[in-house]
């Protein structure tokens, strides 16, 4: 609970609740897209009608995700302007063009490809139409890669400079900005996890419909799509969080090695806490389970390489801190008028450590003249706290092995055709829909947490960040979002149960369940679902 | 069809209201940011960072 009257922490719970909550609408549109594209080109193929039955069912469950999610995201732009003003201006000439496409994919491209996508059955072509429903999955990923290439820069600030005449950061290369090897694995990983979350959520109501055994050629074959894109993407989210964690510890060492409650520097290859209780008044891990050598083979891919602890970084942080107020004095020389080459070298040779200077602005308004007992203070402030990272992480990890088990477990059962008595593996996967949601959740927690106290990391410090707001109008606002947010939340779980629980009688073909000449449920037909799909 | 058409309908009112809402938490709480296209008066922005004496607000040059 942050202090009632503090501006920053008030500005960041706003803008994390708000991100949250954008986030529970995104993975599944992001997933269900391509599950929905996967559905529609089996239909292409075959000409089964099943198949067509399959994308428009699921497609009416993306379609109301769709039209809660929308727009959710503008609210943290609003945010940018009002709370966010001197972030805003620092790097408002990197971030304006990444959000500027996003907006543009979002708009045109997604939401354009999305109404065509659902009026567009009776007026196109099979083949036309999958290349809508192609359409609908590449806009929707690519919007999620503009952003992520804009929070990938706030981790890794590349491709531009401090321009000292306007105060800000300002583009060098753009390039470097899109190709920018954080946001690259940050946009796949996210991206993977997203189809994880579809994944789960076709597989846990498909499951539902096979223990009630109904629609069980429906179910069975919307299964086995989600199981194998399940896997394929679970697999993916591993792999290349194993990639993110390897960059982390390459451009963000202190967020790494917070994860890992690495407090010492250890001999390399350093050794994975497992699980324990990081204490960080203390600066230990109680009851410490290690796995020698892992963290070091993980982090650094190499016998040798050594994964920095804690206590050295903090060190190094208050040797940066100290060059930062040489940076920041020779500013004040330029910025007092004297534009000399000698003061433009000056401050040239120590301007990366600028953002470090500037953490002292916490705890005096005069830098140059920090005591040694601030300096220490704000060196400490270089560590986010440990323990919300630690168990965060090893959350989102413990998640990520339950999804592949359940995803391993319906292929193998799928393949050997032995499903219908596997009911545990059924029920697993029904309570099982909302836990990628969890994951993604305590994926972001890590992220943006672990960045802290930077906006952007090693440039501009959190608390200089924010608008001089007034509580009342960040708590005003804040309820505001709360209240905006939950309505949503609640219209769309409840249309979202209403049309599961309809299924796929909900496009009226009178093929389904609980209409007129539909199936009878039961073992016969689930055998003769069976045979279909070892046909298919 | 009375379904489907049931929730085109739904959607439909939800995302009006939902605009709605927007706009009246945008109004209430957003329609006046600091900074205009992501920018701040330079003197504004050298008194928040460095406390320096006032000097007079120019936006910078792009």
């Amino acid at each position: 609970m942050p202090p009632l009257d503090d501006v920053v922490a008030l500005s960041r719970l706003q803008f994390a609740a708000t991100a949250l909550y954008h986030f529970l609408f995104v993975p599944l549109t992001l997933g269900l897209a391509w599950i929905l594209f996967i559905m529609e080109s089996v239909y292409v193929m075959t000409g089964r009608q099943v198949y067509k039955d399959m994308t428009q069912f699921w497609g009416k469950l993306f379609g109301i995700n769709f039209a809660m999610g929308v727009t959710t995201g503008i609210t943290m732009e609003f945010q940018f302007g009002t709370n966010w003003a001197y972030y805003s201006h620092y790097v408002g000439d990197i971030f304006g063009a990444p959000l500027a496409i996003e907006g543009l994919m979002a708009f045109f491209l997604e939401s354009t490809m999305v109404g065509l996508f659902f009026l567009g059955w009776q007026r196109l072509s099979p083949r036309k139409h999958l290349l809508v429903t192609f359409c609908v999955a590449l806009g929707s990923s690519l919007s999620a890669l503009w952003i992520l290439i804009a929070n990938g820069w706030m981790n890794h600030p590349v491709g531009a400079a401090f321009n000292f005449d306007t105060m800000r950061m300002e583009l060098v290369s753009i390039a470097e900005v899109i190709f920018n090897p954080v946001a690259q694995v940050k946009f796949v990983h996210t991206a993977a996890a997203g189809y994880v979350t579809a994944s789960m959520f076709v597989l846990g109501i498909s499951a539902l419909y096979l223990l009630k055994a109904r629609d069980v050629p429906f179910a069975l074959r919307s299964f086995a799509i989600a199981a194998a894109f399940g896997l394929a993407s679970t697999l993916s989210v591993i792999v290349l969080g194993d990639e993110s964690g390897y960059t982390a510890g390459e451009v963000n060492k202190v967020k790494l090695a917070a994860i890992e409650a690495a407090w010492e520097t250890q001999p390399a290859p350093a050794g994975l806490t497992l699980f324990g209780f990081p204490d960080d008044d203390k600066q230990t891990t109680e009851y410490a389970v290690e796995l020698p050598w892992v963290l070091g083979l993980i982090a650094t891919r190499s016998y040798d390489g050594r994964v920095t602890g804690l206590k050295e970084l903090r060190l190094e942080n208050e040797a940066r801190i100290h060059s930062g107020m040489r940076a920041y004095a020779a500013l004040l020389r330029l910025k007092g008028g004297d534009k000399s080459p000698e003061a433009r070298a000056a401050f040239d040779a120590v301007k990366a450590d600028l953002g470090y200077g500037l953490l002292l602005k916490k705890y005096t308004p005069n830098v140059v003249d920090a005591s040694e007992a601030q300096i220490r203070q704000a060196a400490a402030d270089t560590i986010p706290k440990v323990a919300p990272l630690f168990w965060s992480f090893r959350g989102m990890v413990f998640l990520g092995f339950l999804f592949l088990f359940i995803f391993c477990a319906s292929v193998w059962f799928m393949v050997r055709r032995n499903l219908a008595p596997q009911r545990w593996l059924l029920r697993l996967c029904v309570i099982s829909i909302p836990l990628p949601w969890v994951a993604a959740e305590l994926g972001w927690i890590v992220a943006e947490y672990g960045r802290q106290p930077w906006t952007i990391a090693g440039v501009l410090p959190t608390h200089l960040s924010a608008s001089s707001l007034s509580p009342a109008s960040l708590w005003f606002s804040l309820f505001g979002f709360l209240g905006f947010y939950t309505l949503l939340l609640v219209v769309e779980m409840g249309l979202m149960i209403k049309y599961a629980r309809l299924g796929p009688a909900s496009l009226h073909t009178g093929r389904y369940h609980g209409e007129p000449g539909a199936e009878k449920p039961g073992h016969l037909a689930e055998q003769q679902a069976k045979n279909e799909i070892a046909a298919v | 069809m009375h379904i489907r058409s049931n929730l085109a309908l739904t959607l439909a009112v939800t995302i009006a209201v939902k605009c709605l809402l927007l706009y009246g938490l945008w109004a209430a709480c957003f329609s006046h940011p600091q900074t205009r296209h992501m920018l701040l008066p330079a003197g504004q922005v050298e008194r928040h960072l460095f406390a320096l004496p006032a000097a007079p607000d120019s936006l910078p040059h792009k």
